[in-house]
Parts: C-alpha cells; structure tokens; sequence
C-alpha cells in the first residue's frame, strides 16, 4: 500500500486535512495510508513514504525535508487555497499524481 | 494589486529567508523541540495545580460550584495525593530540557542521540551545586532542577549535544568492538572517549568558574543571563511586540508562533512556572510574581487562533455575503473554537490580502493591552494556572486566573471587541473582491 506523509508544524491542523484526504480516498475507493507528522519526526518515517506534502505554513522547510528525502521520493507543498479549504479530494489527486 | 505585489516580493526577500533560517537553526530548532516535547508533561503538572485548587480545595471555585466540599468533607486530604505530580514535572523541567536539547542535537548532527541526551543530564549534575550533609544524610537543592535552572540546561544541552556529536564522529576516539559483541555493548564503547573528554571538560570548567564565583555556574548563568531576559520579556512592550511579529509573520503564510517559540519559551518558562508554584504554595491567582506573561496573549488574544480569528468568523456570519467566506467561516468554525485557524489564514484568505491584514495584526495587540490593563490594575487577577492553548477562548482566561469571573467576562468583552474591529474590514474585503470573485472561482476550480 502507498504511504502518503502530510508534514506541518504541530500536526494539528493538517490533521483535519488528513482525515478530508481518507475521506476523499475511500469514495475513490484507493487503498492509501495517509498520516501527518510535525517536521521535527519526519525523518523516521522518511523511508517508507511515497510522497511527502507540506502544509503552506512550512513551506521555508521544504529544502530540510528534500534533505531527509534526498530525491528519493516526490516532495511538494500543498496549494495554500486547498489547504485553506481543507479539499481532500484536491489534495488526494495531486497527491495521487505525483505518485504515478 | 501592484502594492500588494511589491511588499509580497519584499516578504519573500527579507522576512522568509529570515523564517526560514529561524527555523533550520539546529541549535533554535533543538531548543523549540525540547520546549515541545516536554509539553506534556509540564501541562499534566499545570492540570494537577488546577484540580488540586479548583476542584479539592474547599473555597476552590469548581467546588463552590458543585458543593463539592458539603458532599465530600475530606475533600482537601486528597490534594497531598496528587501534589508530588509537580515535583515529577514542573518542579524537574532543567532535567527533561538538558536532556532533550542534546538529544535534539544529536539528531540533527545523526550521531548516538539517546547517549548524547544522557551525557547532557550528566553534564547538568557534574556544574550542580555540591551535596550538603546533614545529619550524614546527602542533599542536593531542588533551586536548579526546576524552573531556574533552565539556562544552564539550555546552554548545557547545546554545548554538550554539540561535542558529543563531534567527537563521536572522529574516528581516533572510537573503539570498534569486533562483530561478536553484541551491538547495544558496542554502541556503548563507541563513544566512551567522548564522554569521558565531556564529563572530564567540563569538571574543570566548574572548578574554575567555583574558584572565580562561589555560587557555581547555574548561580552564575542565572544571574548573568537568565534574569536579564526574564525582566526583558516580562513587561507590556515585549509581549505586543512578540505578538506582532508572529501575526504578522501568518500574515506572509508563514507559522508564527512556531517560529518565535524558542525565543518566547526561554523568556517566559521561568515566570509561568514561578506563576504556577505560587499558585501551588498559596492557592490563588493573585499577587503572582510574575502578571505580565506569554499567558495573556492566550487568554485575550489569541481566541480562533493567531490574529484573534474567531472574531473574524462572527464578523464574516454578520455582515459576509460573498458564500466562499460563508463556506469558509462555517468550514472553520469548530477548529476555531479550539484555536486552530490555518482553514481562516489560507482559506479566506488572510495571507496577504492587504485588507484583512490590518485587523489580523491590529486585534491581539489590542487585547493583549486590555488584559494587561485589567490585570495591573487590579480588576483580576494575573492568568497563573497555565491553561492548554487549545482551550476554548473565555475559558482560558477564566481558568487561568483559577476561576475568575470578571475575567470569563473580559474575555467575551476582548471577543466582542474584535468582531467589532474586524467587521468594517470584512465589509470592505466583500465590496473589494465581489467583482473578482466570478474568476477566481473558475480559476480554483481548475487548480482544485
């Protein structure tokens, strides 16, 4: 299964966005796992992921998580207005994009 | 547009590479997380204050409420039951900082953090005060675990986090051990030599700073440097000031509290947790040490969020007529009650629309002002328990001062105060953008 890394300050509200995401995933009927870490844990999981999306908020960190990623996998931030209105479906396809 | 352009340009120039820097610094970033990840464990004693004091004291003000102690006349026996949580938190915070800034720095720098994080702790007991005896029994004072030892272990931390990581990675100090030995001996061995030059180092470190001034290294940080940044950060202007910066770094979509927390935690930590052992010895919010804190922007100023956004949301539910701001309020709202507003900042959005801004970092600083006011001017008391930030708006005033109601009142007063500031601008951010706005849906519906 693909393993899907949103990355934001606290984790709280991307949270919300990941639960959006599952919901979107499910009516899609991909099988996804989908989870949100602050920047500071990302480097555990680094290996495992597929793609990595940042929250807009940490956007400046984008260059300290391609680092943990070293190119290995895709890493994007997400589209300010789509997190702003927490689209999961928006947010899944590109997901789902850069992952193809 | 042409404005708004150029000062973006100008943000993305100045204030973002800034941002940036502030939060890639290993040592900062080391810092914060350590603040962070201690966070749980401060708050539990923080909750244990506020039980001990709001519910099993008889004149607590849940009690009164509840008439718990008419119900349960030893009610109060059970304070001395959970007291001893603050001394396996609060009362011990130096411990998990030292431990966890090295760690943190061992991390980032990817060498052997849980022994770096170890040798920090040993190094924060290596510059402690040396045992008094009494009675043949050895003792050790509570002064520096706790609140007022945090420079030295910041500093500590930092310091050692960063040899060990050094040093551990010089290959004449390591002794390989062959395959045979099992990997959790070998790991040990492997940074012996560190850790012995650490521990060593900075045994004679503390000599000589003893031999200079007789009350050690931690008197000596606390008075040279601690004391110094408590009373900067203490008073009204530091506070608005620190308010600003981090709305307006939201303002360029940037996480502001995030990126000024190491600086606001080490100059607050001291005086919130001075503020919660007063509370601790004396059971009230009043005459606290410390009235001016980071907690008054919480419980005045910072209600939906950064910026003060709930009063954003009622002011978008009054007067907004444009439905993506409708959408948007009515998307944020249950967030925004617990203070979560990135739905606010990007949705609408706040992040530079040149009107909505000006409210954005105009409101908390003027709520920061009214709670300050009411508080030295005796109207309540100052905000003392500390209260999780993600409490509900009015309730972390009313809580933070132990059950104050004026203060549950100010709060609601702050909250109308900044629907009533942010209402005009609502107003012009409709008329502003009712043209615009038939583009820009199609256009996000492409992108979306």
């Amino acid at each position: 299964m693909k393993k899907l890394l949103l990355v934001c300050a606290a984790g709280m509200s991307t949270s919300l966005l990941v639960n959006k995401m599952k919901d979107a995933a499910k009516e899609k009927g991909v099988e996804l796992e989908i989870f949100a870490l602050p920047v500071s844990e990302c480097q555990k999981v680094a290996h495992e992921v597929d793609v990595v999306l940042l929250g807009p908020q940490v956007r400046y960190q984008k260059p300290q998580v391609e680092e943990i990623i070293a190119g290995r996998v895709p890493v994007e931030v997400i589209d300010m207005r789509a997190y702003g209105t927490m689209n999961g479906k928006a947010v899944l396809e590109r997901a789902l994009e850069l992952i193809a | 547009m042409g404005f708004m352009a150029a000062f973006e340009k100008f943000a993305e120039k100045t204030l973002v590479p800034v941002a940036a820097k502030l939060n890639s610094q290993r040592h900062i970033v080391a810092i914060r997380d350590a603040f962070i990840l201690s966070f749980p464990i401060t708050l539990a004693g923080s909750l244990i204050v506020l039980l001990n004091f709001a519910v099993l004291a008889p004149d607590g003000f849940i009690a009164k409420i509840l008439f718990l102690h008419k119900l349960f006349p030893n009610l109060a026996d059970l304070q001395s039951v959970f007291s001893p949580v603050l001394n396996g938190s609060v009362n011990i915070l130096s411990m998990f900082i030292v431990f966890l800034v090295a760690r943190n720095m061992a991390i980032s720098l990817k060498a052997d953090e849980l022994l770096s994080g170890l040798t920090g702790l040993s190094v924060f007991f290596i510059i402690y005060p040396p045992y008094t005896n009494v009675d043949g029994a050895n003792f050790l004072t509570t002064q520096w675990v706790g609140a007022q030892g945090l420079f030295v272990a910041l500093i500590v931390g930092l310091l050692v986090g960063e040899l060990f990581s050094k040093l551990s990675k010089s290959k004449r100090l390591q002794i390989n051990m062959p395959d045979s030995v099992p990997p959790a001996v070998s790991r040990s061995f492997k940074v012996l030599f560190p850790i012995i030059i650490i521990t060593v180092l900075f045994a004679i470190v503390n000599a000589l700073i003893n031999a200079i001034y007789p009350d050690g290294l931690h008197g000596f940080i606390y008075a040279a440097i601690q004391t110094p940044l408590k009373s900067l950060g203490t008073n009204i202007v530091s506070l608005v000031i620190l308010a600003i910066v981090s709305n307006l770094l939201w303002v360029f979509g940037i996480h502001g509290p995030n990126t000024i927390a190491a600086i606001r935690e080490a100059m607050f930590a001291e005086a919130n947790l001075e503020n919660l052992n007063f509370v601790a010895e004396h059971g009230t919010a009043w005459g606290a040490p410390y009235p001016v804190t980071w907690a008054i922007n919480d419980a005045f100023a910072n209600y939906g969020g950064s910026g003060m956004t709930l009063g954003l949301l009622i002011a978008i539910f009054i007067v907004a007529k444009r439905q993506d701001y409708r959408d948007i309020g009515k998307l944020s709202i249950a967030p925004g009650i617990f203070n979560i507003n990135e739905p606010v900042i990007f949705g609408l959005p706040v992040v530079l629309n040149p009107i909505l801004i000006v409210p954005f970092i105009l409101v908390p600083a003027i709520n920061i002002i009214i709670g300050y006011v009411a508080i030295v001017s005796g109207l309540i008391p100052p905000i003392a328990y500390s209260v999780p930030w993600t409490t509900p708006g009015p309730l972390i005033a009313f809580l933070g001062t132990g059950g104050n109601y004026i203060a549950l009142l100010l709060g609601f007063v702050c909250l109308a105060v900044s629907t009533l500031v942010y209402l005009p601008f609502v107003i012009a951010a409709n008329k502003a953008n009712a043209v615009a706005y038939g583009e820009q849906k199609s256009d996000s519906d492409v992108s979306a």
